[in-house]
């Protein structure tokens, strides 16, 4: 008997139906899958043929052979195994043989003892599957979660085998997930990183105000102590809330890394990467023989935090700059190309010089001057343009840190973030982009055309400050975040005067 | 291409020779009526340097600048012309008058761009070490700039530090003198290559060694006596006890030129030279631009300076030295991001300047 069941194939974040097709026939007693599965799959044999045994059915004494089409394109995860066991039963027992499963789609590892385990990539998985015209999917129970989010298809969370195939001969039918409405989550909630707790550091904590609200990566130099990690820290506690496009795409991406947690089903905190400076190349950009996506790419619609960056290895830097202008990074290797989302926002914090005193006026600098300009060579010019804000941090006084003053906390900072945000995500409606950040040359032609008086301001400080081609865009952009902070329609000459301020680093050196 | 006449041309050739002292050179000098009788009558020199140096030397000389058919002569004078050094003796009419009397003056002088300003009526050192504060490299710059527009000349060397800012603010008008402590051939250190070979555009690069001479620490203080020796007045950016800057203090104490220093806070060990020189009464103490204007006794035609607005001005009054921007934001009851965008108007138009730390200085004053 010939049997065919629809499963799932991942390709980066996108998913291709695989035809599971399944024929049990006569001879010697054998098990073979082709198709170019990998090493996942064709353990699938053993999983398949004692779970089945162990859920009380019978497995077919004769030649069985399982095709997954296309044949062309390597099929990875052990997803494929209900599809596998379903497509089994059906072909040689009359269980199934009155029921219809063209309908479904099935996804699921076995258990040796025929329960279903939970398995990574399901989000992308049912989004790319209900664009293809599919509505009912078996998923296990334990990724229920992520199937509460996608509304208009079936999604039914089945615990076992047995489960599964109680729901499709009607005997024990499962209720569909229902599907939740998005909320957005907090992560301020109890976090002792809040904007209360920084004393002083008004100036900073603007820029900081300033480079959330637009989205714009933003570098912290300081001497050591001086609280640039602590202010780096507070930013998921100011950053607006998520989405629910964004939470999607980011969901997408945690979930195919596994990196999902089970309880949220749903990435509703913007992600904060913090990855260490001996992190590798691949690690951050994203590769493996799978072509997985990288630290980057997990830290899409939220933020990458490069403590010390000149700590990092100089190609590392480097391979960001082509992430962070377009905001996806493809990663190609033999057996695939994949193209992942990483617009992320990146905050970066360094010191003046290599012993950090540098500037300070209490204590000294050991540092010679070549050592200082070799320390700061290591962040390339390329690079250090494509920050948006580049502000100095200095130590707090003694009188500030043991004032009682109220300092403003993160809550009443992110209700203005999430204000500008929506000026903002309103204007780029129909532009595909949602912050200021992300604006290309003919969106600042749109949306920063600027006053006569405005066009003076900006071609002295053109001239006197000796700005690049990319640092004028830089600057309008920023700029006009300041101005939407404001509500202010039109970019004014004090926001363009401002916004300037904050590239006192790449000035001042 | 510039003509030289014999004695001239003697004088280059004989410091073209590196085994020759200083000493050596002008005795050798003091030997002839005129100079240029050299190539036609070697045997003083000769017989002078085969008693005091070596025999094989004085044979050098025989066989090379005082032999026609060697071609030594021309090779010299080429070598300069190819390079477009103009070379100035202590016999030329455009040797700088200061210069004149100087124990040990040059007695070739290697200039590349505008020689007149050697004997410029007015001119001004301004140094100070490779490590020198963001502010005062800010405050420098200022001075230098508004002294060059007034027209004196500013004299600096070509280190990193306080020279490059000297001559950052002195090269836009085209009044900068850069001394070398090495030939042209050699830019020291080398980050600074590109101002340097601006100002031989538009200023101009001297040194007294011939261009292939290179760079030794012993040269470094012999350079300094030459900004001392060449300004009328001298400024101490900054320095160290340790540092080369107190050569230049030294000689310009020697010279009895005026001196100015930047005052420091105490224990800045970056300023030890100036709170020394100040403390001795050596050094008049100066801020800006006006206090050195006063001790120079010059008017500094003044940048026009758009009308401040009444918010600039409030901001402009309270800052007091080196201020942090929180602290200008507590005292003016402003908003930082208010203070920051006024800030960044005064500085577009050279009023403050932003040192390291977010803190501004202003470069005017005005009457509270």
């Amino acid at each position: 008997m010939l049997s065919k069941v629809n499963s799932l194939g991942l390709l980066g974040l996108d998913a291709f139906v695989v035809s599971v097709e399944i024929d049990v026939g006569l001879g010697l007693p054998r098990f073979d899958i082709v198709g170019l599965p990998d090493t996942a799959v064709k353990e699938a044999k053993e999983r398949v043929r004692t779970a089945m045994k162990n859920s009380g059915k019978r497995f077919p004494e004769g030649r069985v052979t399982v095709n997954l089409a296309p044949a062309d394109i390597k099929k990875e995860g052990a997803f494929l195994d209900l599809a596998m066991a379903i497509g089994i039963i059906k072909a040689s027992s009359d269980i199934l043989s009155e029921v219809s499963i063209s309908d479904y789609i099935f996804l699921g590892e076995l258990s040796l003892d025929g329960s279903l385990r939970a398995v990574t990539g399901i989000t992308p998985l049912l989004i790319s599957a209900k664009k293809l015209g599919f509505n009912n999917f078996i998923i296990p129970e334990g990724n229920k979660r992520e199937g509460e989010f996608i509304s208009g298809i079936n999604v039914y969370p089945c615990k076992s085998l047995n489960h599964a195939i109680g729901h499709l001969t009607g005997t024990l039918p499962i209720e569909a997930v229902k599907t939740r409405s998005y909320v957005a989550g907090s992560s301020a909630k109890g976090d002792s990183n809040d904007l209360r707790y920084v004393k002083g550091q008004a100036t900073a904590k603007r820029a900081l105000e300033v480079a959330v609200s637009g989205g714009h990566n933003i570098l912290l130099v300081g001497a050591p102590g001086s609280g640039k990690t602590m202010l780096a820290r507070c930013i998921p506690s100011i950053m607006p809330d998520m989405s629910f496009d964004e939470a999607l795409e980011t969901t997408k991406i945690h979930s195919v890394s596994g990196a999902l947690n089970d309880e949220q089903g749903i990435v509703s905190v913007r992600p904060f990467y913090t990855p260490h400076h001996t992190a590798s190349t691949v690690a951050l950009i994203g590769g493996g023989t799978q072509a997985k996506p990288g630290v980057i790419s997990l830290a899409h619609n939220g933020v990458l935090y490069l403590d010390e960056m000149p700590e990092y290895p100089r190609s590392t830097l480097e391979c960001l700059r082509q992430p962070l202008e377009d905001r996806i990074v493809t990663v190609s290797r033999a057996r695939m190309t994949v193209q992942y989302p990483a617009s992320f926002m990146m905050v970066a914090s360094m010191n003046p010089c290599p012993c950090g005193n540098y500037g300070s006026k209490t204590a000294e600098c050991r540092c010679t001057s070549s050592q200082i300009a070799k320390y700061k060579s290591k962040i390339s010019g390329p690079l250090l343009d494509r920050i948006d804000l580049q502000i100095e941090v200095d130590g707090v006084l003694y009188d500030d840190l043991v004032s009682v003053s109220n300092e403003e906390s993160s809550e009443e900072v992110k209700k203005r973030v999430n204000r500008t945000r929506m000026v903002q995500r309103e204007r780029f409606l129909e532009d595909g982009i949602r912050t200021n950040s992300e604006m290309r040359e003919k969106h600042l032609e749109k949306y920063c055309a600027l006053s006569p008086e405005s066009e003076r301001i900006m071609r002295i400080s053109f001239e006197k400050l000796k700005l690049s081609a990319r640092g004028r865009s830089r600057v309008l952009k920023v700029a006009r975040t300041i101005a939407d902070m404001e509500l202010s329609p039109d970019i004014k000459p004090n926001h363009i005067l401002e916004a300037v301020g904050y590239r006192s680093y790449a000035l001042n050196n | 291409m510039k003509e030289y006449n014999l004695n001239e041309k003697a004088l280059i050739v004989l410091d073209s020779y590196e085994g020759l002292e200083y000493k050596h050179k002008s005795a050798i000098v003091a030997l002839y009526k005129n100079l240029g009788e050299m190539f036609d009558n070697p045997k003083p020199a000769y017989s002078y340097v085969a008693k005091n140096l070596s025999e094989s030397l004085a044979n050098t000389l025989l066989n090379s600048a005082c032999d026609k058919q060697s071609g030594y002569v021309e090779f010299v004078m080429s070598k300069l012309s190819k390079r477009n050094i103009e070379a100035i003796t202590i016999l030329s009419e455009n040797y700088p008058k200061r210069l004149k009397n100087l124990p040990l003056a040059p007695l070739v002088l290697y200039a590349k761009g505008n020689v007149s300003l050697l004997n410029a009526n007015h001119t001004f050192g301004i140094v100070g070490s490779r490590k020198t504060l963001p502010f005062v490299l800010k405050t420098g710059e200022a001075i230098a700039n508004d002294l060059s527009r007034s027209g004196v000349v500013i004299v600096s060397g070509s280190a990193v530090g306080g020279d490059r800012s000297a001559l950052l603010g002195g090269y836009e008008s085209g009044n900068v003198i850069s001394i070398l402590a090495h030939g042209h051939d050699y830019v020291y250190p080398q980050s600074n290559r590109s101002l340097v070979d601006k100002i031989a555009q538009n200023g101009l690069v001297i040194s007294e060694y011939p261009p292939e001479t290179t760079s030794a620490p012993w040269r470094f203080p012999m350079r300094n006596r030459l900004i001392s020796a060449l300004s009328d007045g001298v400024l101490i950016l900054s320095g160290a006890e340790d540092s080369g800057t107190r050569h230049t203090a030294k000689f310009a104490e020697a010279y009895s030129k005026r001196l100015y220093a930047i005052p420091y806070s105490i224990g800045e060990k970056s300023g030890e030279i100036c709170n020394f020189l100040i403390k001795i009464n050596k050094a008049q103490l100066v801020e800006n631009s006006f206090d050195v204007a006063q001790g120079e006794n010059i008017e500094i035609t003044e940048e026009i300076v758009p009308d401040l607005s009444d918010e600039e001005i409030e901001v402009l009054s309270v800052i007091d030295g080196e201020t942090h921007v929180d602290k200008i934001a507590e005292l003016t009851g402003k908003k930082s991001f208010e203070i920051i965008s006024i800030l960044s108007m005064l500085e577009i138009n050279g009023v403050v300047s932003r040192g390291a730390n977010n803190c501004y200085t202003a470069l005017i004053k005005i009457k509270k």
